[in-house]
């Protein structure tokens, strides 16, 4: 890891008057990144000569280094001065802090040390000129391997006060992560944050671009009216604005059976749209963007989190603990993560957000409740050869088939079955797959639906009149699927939910609190309102002055968002467990279901807007 | 709930109670021998601590009986989840009355997240430093003051523990003692203690007095209310335990009214008062208009 692969030694020595005068250039070339370096000094020591022989057990400090340059071949020359230190102290004390360049955080670095001793020795006895440099020499190149030797274990000696204490440590720089970090950012009571991301991704690292002309990648995420007006809020919904991405107004769903259908209107719940199909990484990348954009002060980690610290609870603040105010003690009420790459650093708050497979939550001991559908999803982009504006949605007996617009004739389709079954379709060549869809969103499995079934159309006429528009719609059948315009890629379905979102300086947001049914797009929504809902909380505890890693503060956050999501974990679960059954009472009664929700319009009023993220709780008012 | 406070409040009354101060100051606080008055930067030892109980003996049995039960549960000043839970509950809701207050008299930005920077702030009964807290980290400049020595050094471990909150100073003192010291503040806090000080009237002449010519005083206490007296006492003291019997003496509450008025005459105006409500519910504390149980005043000191 930290390793020194030059070190050049240049020392001049005059000689005069029974002093020593030294000045040294070293030059050290360091592989490492920066945010490795905790500390860096030089310290020469007084040499007592003796019979030619250099005695150690005398040494003191007498000068120190005063000047480093660090080269880095992009951000070039930066320099920091050094403070001589006190004769009777043992301390290398130049340090460079990672601060200082940001940007050049992971790259290799040329650091030039150009060392100027400030002080001189007494020359007691008269060796020649040549073993004087050459005692020195060596005893320098000792002191720097020395120096090395502490920098290395400089945390098993506690002298961790130069690791890097942030405020907020975001592990997992994902979708939810970023939204997180931007809404911080966008904050006037946490803009001024210090918040290190913790993720290998590349993307993190640099400015995103798309291509226009590449067809939609099929990671695509619904976001509701809610998600799109929080990205409105962080200012991030315009940069999602200049790339892809396709409002729908109209949703339909219907079954396998032929029962029921329903179709939704924007204008039932007032809204100009229903949602927004985006790719995931135009999401990303607008929130990359956007907090670029401002002056937030943020560290990105490339890397993993590997071992989490957690400090001791303060009810363990004893009587008996020494009440010296040290400096050592001010670690003690923080997190310190250990990464992968072995970085470390302190942090008051840790920031789970790194998807259903958590680092954070396990290390912090979360337990979580949770089982995995027998079930995967095949996710992939289609073409049409019209523009598609609706979002579709049918209940197959295996699950069920969503087809989510996506501009510029493309859909996203996202489809539900048991594994066997993904299998085959992930392998079949794709005019057979293209068919099956069209088979899936057609006459495949069952007929059509008719009202006329349960003889009802007549006598709902009257009450729908001027209450529920859609009501009219007639059932349509999706535009058909002419192309595949990308890979398949399959994907395990299950449920997974927290029993805790918080502890003390923990906080899980996302996808590592509650892993959902992709059913209704509902998954990242919930990340995105936890993460809206975890910068309101610390902001308003940061108004109070609270330290924002006291769980008190924190609860607040889990008590906002714990029942909306198990209450949203709910319906997908009863859906699916619903659509997983296929018995014939049980299917009428669910085409009853959807019939009564297409006609009865203040409660499918409410289903939509708590789709669609607008309402806490679905009461039926 | 409302009364759940009272319990832990009564603890931090020592300090600056002028009638204690008579007889704390007399054996050993009038020594700084035996008795530093700054523990900021200072270990403790025993023999303070035993000086300071020996002390306190001269005062009533019932100042007693409140000496040990709160040494007995010092150490838990910051456990969130233990006896002063109640405390660090309502916390934030006293903290953003004061936040707002401050902010407008004082002409900060609310949006700031250190709005407090430059004001020198006297946290009077800071207890653990549950206040005095936050309110470093909102930017003042805090000086913490117990009389309670315990209370000063598990105040001064915790502060320790964020390099932010370190920079508070606090004294194992009175407001008395800080007025010898001609100590001034731009604002005086005193939150949850005037109800156990023997003479209202003089404590709040010296809060008055350790404000500078138009900063701020802010006080919070439980009303003398029927309601009051439901909660804090029959409630709290004799059906649920919470209190042993005789914690709190109704007839020594203050009514908004008679707080007004005793301030006035130290010459400071309320500009401002608030009450605190409990909802049962979300377990929360908000502020309201309905200052009948626990309710926070906010005046200024009349230039003269």
């Amino acid at each position: 890891m930290k390793k020194l692969t030059d070190f050049e030694l240049d020392l001049k020595i005059e000689n005069g008057k029974q002093l020593i005068f030294l000045q040294a250039h070293i030059r050290m070339v360091w592989d490492f990144s920066l945010t490795n370096m905790v500390g860096f000094g030089l310290s020469i020591y007084a040499l007592h000569f003796q019979f030619g022989v250099v005695m150690l057990h005398s040494c003191r400090v007498i000068g120190v280094v005063s000047f480093i340059r660090l080269k880095t071949e992009e951000t070039g020359e930066i320099k920091t001065g050094g403070e001589p230190v006190p004769p009777e102290t043992f301390s290398p004390s130049l340090s460079l802090s990672p601060q200082l360049f940001p940007s050049a955080a992971c790259c290799p670095h040329t650091l030039l040390l150009d060392a100027t001793v400030l002080e001189v020795l007494p020359s007691p006895l008269s060796l020649s000129q040549h073993s004087q440099e050459f005692l020195v020499k060596e005893y320098l190149g000792f002191s720097m391997i020395m120096m090395w030797f502490w920098d290395e274990h400089k945390e098993t000696h506690d002298l961790s006060n130069n690791i890097q204490h942030y405020d907020i440590a975001i592990v997992g720089g994902g979708m939810v992560g970023m939204a997180l970090a931007c809404s911080l950012a966008n904050m006037p009571l946490t803009k001024h944050l210090n918040v290190a991301i913790i993720d290998s991704n590349p993307a993190l690292g640099s400015r995103p671009y798309f291509n226009k002309e590449d067809p939609p990648d099929p990671r695509v995420s619904t976001v509701t009216p809610a998600t799109i007006s929080f990205f409105k809020d962080v200012g991030a919904w315009q940069y999602v604005e200049q790339h892809r991405r396709a409002y729908f107004d109209k949703m339909q769903v219907w079954d396998y059976t032929g029962l029921g259908y329903t179709r939704y209107n924007a204008q039932d719940i007032n809204k100009e749209v229903l949602g927004c199909v985006v790719e995931n990484k135009v999401l990303h990348g607008s929130l990359l963007s956007c907090i670029e954009n401002t002056d937030f002060q943020k560290t990105i980690y490339p890397s993993r989190l590997s071992s989490m610290t957690l400090p001791p609870s303060p009810s363990s603040l004893g009587m008996d603990s020494t009440s010296s105010r040290t400096p050592l003690s001010s670690q003690k009420h923080l997190a310190k993560l250990e990464l992968s790459d072995g970085n470390s650093l302190y942090t008051k708050l840790v920031v789970g957000a790194d998807g259903g497979k958590s680092r954070v939550r396990e290390l912090a001991g979360f337990k979580t409740t949770g089982w995995n559908y027998s079930q995967n999803a095949i996710i992939c982009t289609v073409e049409h050869t019209v523009e598609n504006g609706c979002a579709w949605q049918r209940f197959l007996p295996a699950g069920p088939i969503a087809l989510l617009p996506m501009g510029d004739n493309f859909s996203n389709i996202v489809w539900t079955m048991n594994p066997k079954e993904s299998t085959n379709r992930k392998l079949m060549n794709e005019d057979e797959f293209v068919k099956d869809v069209n088979n899936a969103l057609d006459y495949g499995y069952g007929p059509h639906p008719t009202s006329s079934l349960f003889g009802s159309g007549e006598m709902f006429f009257w009450p729908r009149a001027g209450v529920t528009l859609s009501a009219n719609d007639c059932f349509e059948v999706p535009p058909k699927v002419v192309n595949l315009a990308s890979e398949r890629m399959v994907f395990p379905l299950s449920l997974r939910h927290a029993n805790d979102y918080v502890s003390k300086h923990v906080v899980l947001i996302g996808d590592a609190a509650h892993t959902v049914h992709p059913l209704a797009g509902q998954g990242v929504n919930m990340g995105f309102g936890d993460a809206f809902a975890l910068s309101r909380v610390i902001a308003e505890g940061i108004a109070v002055g609270s330290d924002i890693g006291e769980v008190t503060l924190l609860k607040k956050y889990e008590a906002e968002r714990k029942p909306a999501n198990i209450m949203m974990m709910g319906i997908l679960d009863g859906f699916q467990k619903a659509y997983s059954v296929d018995f014939g009472p049980l299917n009428i009664l669910r085409a009853a279901a959807l019939h009564g929700a297409h006609f009865i319009s203040p409660l499918k009023r409410s289903i939509i807007s708590y789709a669609s993220g607008e309402q806490k709780l679905p009461l039926f008012t | 709930m409302a009364s759940k406070l009272v319990r832990h409040s009564h603890l931090r009354a020592l300090s600056s109670s002028i009638s204690i101060n008579n007889h704390i100051r007399s054996p050993h606080f009038s020594n700084p021998n035996r008795a530093p008055l700054s523990f900021s930067y200072r270990p403790f030892s025993n023999a303070s601590s035993s000086s300071s109980t020996a002390g306190f003996q001269r005062a009533s049995s019932l100042k007693d009986l409140e000496l040990a039960k709160f040494a007995s549960i010092a150490e838990t000043w910051w456990d969130s989840e233990g006896p002063f839970k109640p405390l660090h509950v309502m916390n934030p809701t006293r903290l953003a009355f004061i936040r707002s207050t401050l902010c407008r008299h004082f002409g900060k930005d609310p949006n700031s997240a250190r709005p407090f920077e430059g004001l020198k702030i006297v946290d009077v009964g800071c207890g653990g430093g549950i206040l005095s807290e936050p309110l470093a980290r909102m930017g003042a400049t805090v000086t913490g003051v117990d009389a309670v020595e315990k209370n000063i050094k598990i105040a001064c471990i915790h502060a320790d523990l964020d390099p932010v909150t370190s920079t508070i100073e606090y004294c194992c003192t009175t407001a008395e003692k800080l007025l010898e010291e001609d100590r001034k503040f731009d604002a005086v806090i005193a939150l949850e203690v005037i109800e156990h000080v023997a003479n209202p009237a003089e404590f709040c002449k010296s809060l008055a007095a350790l404000t500078v010519p138009d900063g701020a005083t802010i006080i919070s206490t439980i009303n003398r209310s029927m309601r009051s007296y439901a909660t804090a006492i029959v409630a709290a003291e004799y059906l649920l335990h919470w209190l042993p019997k005789g914690t709190h003496e109704w007839s020594s509450f203050l009514t908004p009214e008679e707080l007004v008025l005793i301030l006035q005459r130290a010459n400071i105006t309320v500009r401002e008062m608030a009450g605190f409500v409990y909802n049962p519910l979300t377990g929360r504390w908000s502020l309201s208009d309905d200052i009948s149980v626990n309710f926070i005043a906010f005046g200024t000191k009349n230039c003269q």
